[in-house]
């Protein structure tokens, strides 16, 4: 026999017991109807971040599962006003902080090449405008403050993949660049940070334990709950007011996204043992990132086709929306990743006035109608 | 900006996609066990495969074409599922090869094992290539278009593939 013959009766040998389950084409219809279900998060979720920073001292936010703790007691359904926001230290004291302070413009965003620099780019030219500092190690996430005077980044130890469930070894640092100064300043154990949109408080992935927290404030832990993830934090992000945070998981191809909203008490998204923590089990792609109007942002960032052309999506976030009926294409990139074995879109922030920035096989710019600029190659992380 | 899809497409959907289960899911799925050679992860390739049509029927210019994107998503499902965590995580997962447990093992004769692990042993696109070309009975145009390379890729890939098939076969 050649080796055709020999691989086709071996591998006919293989599977000829494989069969459907008889559930089969129940399952389909299911996965199907879960990539168009709605973003069912309930419109209370908006007083999150409030109701999470007026209560005092740690708080798990755990599944109903196996009878845990549940939180904090809901509290009253009119709507309380923000506290102080927990101020984000900045450096003091140095000569250069006291002088005319060198902020990136509200045109520049923040960048990090190939080469580990940290670059202020020019959102209109896509031309560097400045480097800002050179770093040891590729970061993970990193943010710009909505001043424009500091940047936080986190730092992995070699070796340590986000993504993974961390070691208290292994738990990253997270650091911020002041601007003016270049002045590098330790902010938090953990990694992934994001600012408010207010920019008074910052929020990290923590580790080795996962969850979020709010530097300064409160830590708000979170069971595995949902399925195969495991339970890593993947990306973090405010809602547009500030008062609520949505979290997407890492290790699940579904990329899970969760919304801290102890306020509910009863579950709106997709798994319904869970009282204190809205689960989405979307098929979101990765990210999803809140807009403007109320609608969220989600980004092809993978592809079942070679040369489909990656399209960036809105969809409301409100009780009953539908995924798969209630969103809308806003643009899609120009350019295709030609192969299956290219990223698609690899990364998407928001800067000011809603425009878009959305990181492919080039960088774009979307300026909220037509088709999206390009600016240049694409960095290896960007932050607005 | 593109319009929701209506009920009327949705209704197409459904029924279309119960048409194509009846008619490849079977065989769609030993393909992919084939390219796997993982029962739990070609069930759920296969399955993702058919969620995915169905979402964009609507879009799908020739629905005489459905199958093809089927077996075009399937033959994709393995390097996409490495891919989207790469891309959430922004790193490469280690990749862990498939090994075949004792029950596996014991349904198939010795000379079958022999195979399946010189085919285990060879870069992933040569055994892609290999098995959606002697297995799957796909053309190289087709293999070539659903792996979105080359047709001169496949080729390549197919005769050095079986060529590497047939030295460790000989070795053995």
């Amino acid at each position: 026999m050649t080796p055709e013959e020999r691989l086709h009766a071996a591998l006919s040998a293989m599977t000829s017991g494989t069969g459907p389950a008889s559930d089969a084409l129940v399952r389909v219809r299911d996965r199907a109807h879960r990539r168009r279900r709605a973003v069912r998060l309930r419109a209370a979720g908006g007083l999150v971040a409030a109701s999470l920073l007026v209560a005092g001292g740690p708080v798990a936010l755990r599944s109903s599962r196996g009878g845990r703790d549940l939180g904090p007691a809901a509290p009253p359904a009119t709507p309380t006003a923000a506290p102080s926001p927990t101020p984000i230290p900045t450096p003091s004291g140095s000569p250069a902080a006291s002088a005319r302070p060198l902020a990136a413009a509200p045109d520049e965003f923040v960048a990090v090449t190939a080469d580990k620099d940290l670059v202020l780019v020019s959102a209109t030219t896509g031309r560097r405008t400045r480097t800002v500092a050179r770093l040891d190690t590729m970061p993970a996430g990193l943010d710009l403050a909505p001043d424009g005077r500091t940047v936080y980044f986190d730092v992995f130890r070699p070796g340590v993949n986000y993504g993974d469930r961390l070691t208290p070894e292994q738990c990253p640092t997270v650091y911020s660049v002041d601007l003016a100064t270049g002045a590098r300043r330790t902010v938090a154990r953990g990694y992934s940070p994001r600012l408010s949109p207010d920019g008074s408080r910052l929020a990290v992935a923590t580790c080795p334990e996962p969850g979020v927290r709010i530097v300064g404030g409160r830590t708000y832990p979170y069971d595995r709950a949902g399925g195969s993830n495991t339970g890593s934090v993947a990306s973090i992000a405010w809602t547009s007011d500030g008062r609520g945070i949505y979290v997407q998981h890492g290790g699940d191809d579904t990329n899970p996204m969760t919304r801290f909203d102890p306020v509910a008490d009863r579950v709106s998204g997709g798994v319904s043992d869970s009282r204190d923590i809205v689960w989405v089990r979307t098929m979101f792609s990765y990210p999803a990132v809140p807009w403007r109007d109320g609608r969220l942002l989600d980004a092809e960032s993978t592809s079942s086709q070679p040369g489909e052309r990656y399209a960036v999506s809105a969809f409301r976030d409100d009780p009953g929306s539908e995924y798969g009926r209630d969103y809308e294409v806003l643009f899609r990139l120009p350019e295709s990743s030609g192969t299956i074995d290219e990223p698609a879109i690899t990364d998407l922030v928001v800067g000011p006035a809603g425009r878009i920035l959305v990181q492919a096989r080039s960088l774009y710019r979307w300026d909220g109608s037509g088709e999206p600029v390009r600016l240049g190659p694409p960095y290896a992380l960007i932050g607005w | 900006m593109e319009l929701p899809r209506d009920d009327e497409a949705l209704s197409d959907a459904d029924g279309a996609l119960t048409a194509l289960f009846h008619a490849h899911y079977t065989g769609l799925l030993r393909l992919a066990t084939a390219l796997h050679g993982d029962a739990a992860a070609a069930e759920d390739a296969v399955q993702d495969a058919f969620a995915r049509l169905y979402c964009r029927w609507h879009g799908l210019r020739d629905p005489d074409k459905a199958l093809a994107y089927l077996r075009s998503s399937v033959a994709n499902s393995a390097r996409s599922r490495f891919r989207r965590l790469r891309v959430a995580r922004r790193h490469t997962p280690p990749h862990v090869p498939h090994a075949a447990s004792a029950e596996e093992s014991a349904l198939l004769r010795d000379e079958h094992v022999v195979v399946v692990r010189a085919l285990r042993s060879l870069p992933a696109r040569q055994q892609e290539v290999l098995v959606l070309r002697y297995f799957g009975g796909m053309s190289e145009t087709a293999i070539a278009a659903a792996l979105g390379v080359s047709a001169g890729s496949v080729k390549k890939h197919a005769s050095r593939g079986i060529a590497a098939l047939g030295r460790e076969l000989g070795a053995q």
